[in-house]
């Protein structure tokens, strides 16, 4: 039988004989320090992986998650508690909860030498999984996270949708402050109903 | 006195997501893809014992 491809499209299971391969990932919590050599081509994620991943775990203000393939640091992702607001004016009378709870995929870093081959897409699925496990023991509507205006297709292909309601708010704040709207992030959120 | 008036939030976005929550996510093939590495990751983590939701276990 044809192991998994990380695509889930036509090609998923064409027999290859060279990676990826599904079964090639290893989970791990991040424990100590991370292995060098880490570049996701995105100075920041970068950066957070290195200086602030462990920092803020110690802290419990996030847990970062390690993708190995093969043995290499291949992936992380970085997940918080988040809670996705309604608007109180527009809120309906019958409506009694003020935000919807969800699990925010905080940061996401997929190695230089491992990107185009559906590695992100499969850690995205993982976080979800993830997410709907774990609403079953506390209330988890959502996967919420704030793309990069490049990555906003991206997420989208995967089945993400952009929350008009938190952006609006962000919006108006990049306004206000001279900010350039077209440069700050776009809240975007995945329904785990289904 | 002084007050910070609150800038409200999207009513298009509250009533969008008012709909979703009575409802399920609508059926798109996004969704159909992003679903099928869902239950891969799931199995997987399963082969492994990998399953604790947020990896809280040490």
């Amino acid at each position: 039988m044809a192991r998994p491809y990380f695509c889930a499209c036509d090609h998923q299971n064409l027999v290859s004989t060279h990676f990826p391969y599904v079964e090639d990932v290893v989970f791990r919590r991040l424990e100590g320090p991370p292995d060098d050599g880490f570049d996701c081509g995105r100075a920041e994620q970068t950066m957070f992986l290195y200086e602030c991943a462990l920092a803020d775990q110690e802290a419990q203000l996030s847990v970062t998650h390690l993708y190995y393939v093969q043995g290499i640091l291949g992936a992380y992702a970085t997940v918080c508690m988040d809670a996705l607001p309604l608007g109180r004016r527009e809120r309906e009378p019958a409506m009694r909860f003020q935000e919807i709870g969800a699990l925010k995929l905080a940061q996401l870093g997929v190695s230089l030498r491992f990107q185009g081959m559906g590695l992100g897409r499969f850690v995205v699925g993982d976080v979800i999984s993830r997410a709907r496990s774990e609403s079953e023991r506390v209330g988890c509507r959502y996967v919420t996270l704030d793309a990069q205006p490049d990555l906003v297709g991206w997420y989208e292909r995967l089945g993400f949708q952009r929350n008009r309601l938190r952006q609006d708010r962000r919006l108006q704040d990049a306004r206000a402050n001279a900010r350039d709207p077209a440069s700050i992030p776009v809240s975007m959120r995945y329904d785990l109903r289904g | 006195m002084s007050y910070r008036r609150t800038p409200p939030l999207s009513e298009e976005g509250s009533r969008e997501v008012l709909e979703e929550l009575a409802n399920p996510p609508r059926d798109a093939p996004e969704r159909r893809a992003t679903e099928k590495l869902v239950r891969l990751a799931q199995a997987l983590r399963e082969r492994q014992g990998a399953t604790e939701p947020l990896g809280l276990k040490r």
